[in-house]
């Protein structure tokens, strides 16, 4: 993909919730692909509601707005036509689903994603497999079994990494994935973030802390606050908000200073 | 049906031992006695036959049926000294008085308690014996391949596996019938299992009679001291389908793990119960079985452990979990408890419920349609009772590929094909 080809995702006044209830109250952002943005906010503040509004769960329901991938409105197609334009989630909580193995899961999602399905070489995409999960210092038997089935929390996080990289999204948001991550694997995750990095890979890296952003540089942090961007700066801000803790931002004195 | 007469000069012209013809017709006499099962009966309680006409089906040609197919398949890695494995007609061979399948039937042809399995007993007229000798430790498979008459005929048939003493050995039974359409025909089978001591068997059954056949079935196996048995029994075919199977923990140290599946669509309705009975101590159960329901499929499990009083250290296990596919479909799991020993560990459970949204919402956002992410959530939901020795193995052995048993491993693939053509 040359550059002019590169796009970008814009969310656009985006209101959502649940059961009437609005949770995103008018949401705007944008991220351009070869850029990796940083979404940081409180417990609550709605975050993970804004990732599963992107690609579409449907328990949320949408009052307004919309999200642009170039000039398609995501918001319009079903949850995996989302993943085949090029979206990809790396859930907070991966659930596990037994009796379908690793292998065969991977296997029908790069399929999916090809453009060309019959093209794909079924023997180059276990060597891609099996060198994807070297590189993520995943046990090359996990293959074999049911996915997430088991796994310990760090393993499930690194198994979204490796779908990451064996999809290669033009736009990732990754919801906590460094919660509750050890240094160790913490590094591995970033070292999967940082090799799609570059002018076709897009990402949102949704954090609680500084920790995982001194591994992968955000180009820019945002701040969720009650269901709404509340502050978007350059790195200085995470170091702000992580000197302040998100108190710091119920005052809208503060908010009024960072907006300017 | 035959009448009393009509029936004893039918085994008079049949070849088979002396003591064979008589317990049929101590097995007859009890037959023409007994009432057919309704549902007053706890176990009859969900399937009401009383409006089968059992008269209406006609007598298949008495003992010159299709009969019962059999094959070995595998190498036969035995020592010279020691036999290989024999599958031989049950009907018509020339087996002794102190033969051991006497021993086995005899058993079996004495304490029924319904008119089903006496109706088998008496009247079965295609029948296989399988005997492992003692000490086989061969790679040899027994498949056994059971045809139902077509076109309104009923069909007997009944098996009895011997796996003696330290052998070792795979049985695997497929009941099957044809497409013809005219008129709806009857399968009332029988499995007798015996492990012998230390012997180890795997026995699978793929039920899949035509969709409007009546299947019943009523399966006894025993495992002796230090004997292992792996059972897994599926149902995909039959209108309805009503089966017991019975296993029953008899000597000191003895095992059982047991599988099942069973997946009604359209209009059937399949009662499956299942009997652990564990009879002496240090005996161990594991039992894990799945079914589906779709259109206005009906699935009914009855599971029930039994523990006798001498089996101290009895360690039984049950669990049954049941998958909703649509409204309309129903199933029922009912799992009982009956024990008479303190020092034991039972534990059952049962689930039933639909498919997980958040499982299919994690698969769409991976880029797979929603029909095809329901059905890979059927066929995964149906693999765990299939692929369990393929899993264990391979978590075991260090992730060396091919370990799992072919037999089974054919088996698991056969499953997930009528699996996936139903959903
Ligand atoms: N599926 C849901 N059902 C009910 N409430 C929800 C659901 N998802 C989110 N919420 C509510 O929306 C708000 C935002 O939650 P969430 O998006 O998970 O926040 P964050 O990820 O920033 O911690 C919370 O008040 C939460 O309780
Ligand atoms: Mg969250």
């Amino acid at each position: 993909m040359n550059k002019n080809d590169s796009t970008y995702l814009r969310i656009e006044g985006l209101k959502a919730g649940i059961d009437g209830r609005e949770i995103l109250r008018g949401v705007n952002l944008e991220i351009s692909q070869g850029e990796v943005h940083a979404l940081m906010g409180p417990n609550g503040s709605g975050k993970s509601t804004l990732a599963n509004v992107l690609m579409g769960h449907p328990a949320y329901e949408l009052y307004e707005g919309r999200v642009m991938l170039g000039d398609i409105n995501v918001l319009e197609l079903p949850v995996h036509e989302r993943a085949r334009i090029g979206l990809f989630l790396a859930f907070q909580y991966p659930v596990s689903i037994t009796g379908v193995t690793v292998g065969k899961f991977l296997k029908r999602a790069v399929e999916a994603r090809a453009e060309n399905p019959e093209d794909m070489d079924v023997s180059s995409f276990f060597e891609k497999l099996e060198e994807t999960m070297e590189f993520l210092e995943i046990d090359p038997r996990f293959v074999g079994r049911y996915l997430n089935n088991g796994f310990s929390g760090g393993e499930k996080k690194r198994m979204e990494i490796a779908q990451m990289l064996l999809l290669e999204p033009k736009f990732a948001i990754l919801d906590e994935t460094d919660s509750g991550l050890d240094i160790d694997a913490l590094k591995v995750v970033s070292r999967g973030i940082n090799r799609l990095r570059g002018p076709d890979f897009g990402s949102l890296i949704i954090t609680h802390y500084q920790r995982i952003l001194n591994y992968v540089k955000p180009d820019r942090v945002h701040v969720m606050y009650d269901g709404r961007i509340v502050a978007s700066g350059r790195e200085e801000l995470v170091t702000k908000l992580e000197e302040r803790g998100y108190e710091w931002l119920k005052d809208e004195r503060v908010l009024e200073n960072i907006r300017k | 049906m035959a009448e009393n007469t009509d029936f004893a000069r039918l085994l008079e012209a049949v070849e088979e031992p002396k003591w064979l013809t008589s317990l049929r017709l101590t097995a007859y006499e009890q037959f023409m006695k007994m009432e057919w099962p309704t549902p007053k009966e706890e176990e009859w309680r969900r399937t009401d036959i009383t409006g089968i006409d059992f008269a209406s089906f006609k007598q298949p040609d008495f003992m010159r049926g299709k009969g019962i197919e059999s094959r070995l398949r595998g190498k036969n890695q035995h020592e010279d000294d020691v036999p290989g494995i024999s599958v031989r007609s049950l009907c018509r061979g020339s087996y002794g008085e102190g033969d051991s399948l006497r021993r086995i039937l005899y058993g079996q042809m004495n304490s029924f308690d319904n008119r089903l399995i006496a109706w088998n007993c008496a009247m079965f007229d295609r029948g296989a014996y399988v005997v492992v000798p003692e000490g086989y430790q061969g790679e040899e498979v027994v498949y056994l391949t059971v045809f139902a008459e077509e076109g309104g005929y009923y069909t007997l048939p009944r098996i009895v596996v011997e796996a003696r003493r330290n052998s070792r050995a795979t049985v695997v039974v497929s009941f099957v019938d044809g497409s013809k359409s005219e008129g709806q025909s009857l399968v009332n089978g029988g499995i007798d299992v015996s492990v012998g001591e230390d012997a180890r068997l795997k026995l699978y059954v793929i039920q899949n009679v035509s969709a409007n056949t009546l299947f019943f079935g009523n399966g006894s196996m025993e495992v002796a001291r230090g004997g292992h048995l792996e059972s897994f029994e599926s149902h995909f075919g039959g209108s309805l389908v009503k089966t017991r199977l019975t296993c029953s923990l008899d000597g000191e140290g003895s095992e059982a793990y047991l599988r099942g599946a069973y997946f009604p669509t359209g209009k059937q309705h399949m009662d499956i119960r299942t009997v652990q009975k564990h009879r002496s101590g240090h005996t161990n159960s594991r039992l894990f079985y799945k079914g589906a329901v779709k259109d206005s499929g009906r699935a009914v499990y009855q599971g029930l452990i039994e523990v006798f009083e001498g089996a101290e250290k009895t360690d039984a296990y049950l669990t049954d979990k049941n998958l909703i596919l649509n409204d309309g479909a129903r199933a029922d799991s009912i799992p009982t408890l009956k024990i008479r020993n303190n020092d034991v560990r039972c534990r059952h459970g049962s689930t039933t419920g639909k498919i997980n949204e958040d499982e299919l919402y994690y698969l769409e956002t991976r880029g797979i349609e929603r029909r095809e992410a329901e059905r890979m959530l059927v066929a995964g939901f149906f693999n765990e009772v299939t692929e369990v020795t393929e899993v264990t193995e391979v978590t075991e052995e260090a992730g060396t590929k091919g370990s799992a048993d072919v037999a089974g491993k054919g088996v698991a693939a056969e499953v997930a094909s009528l699996v996936e053509s139903r959903i």
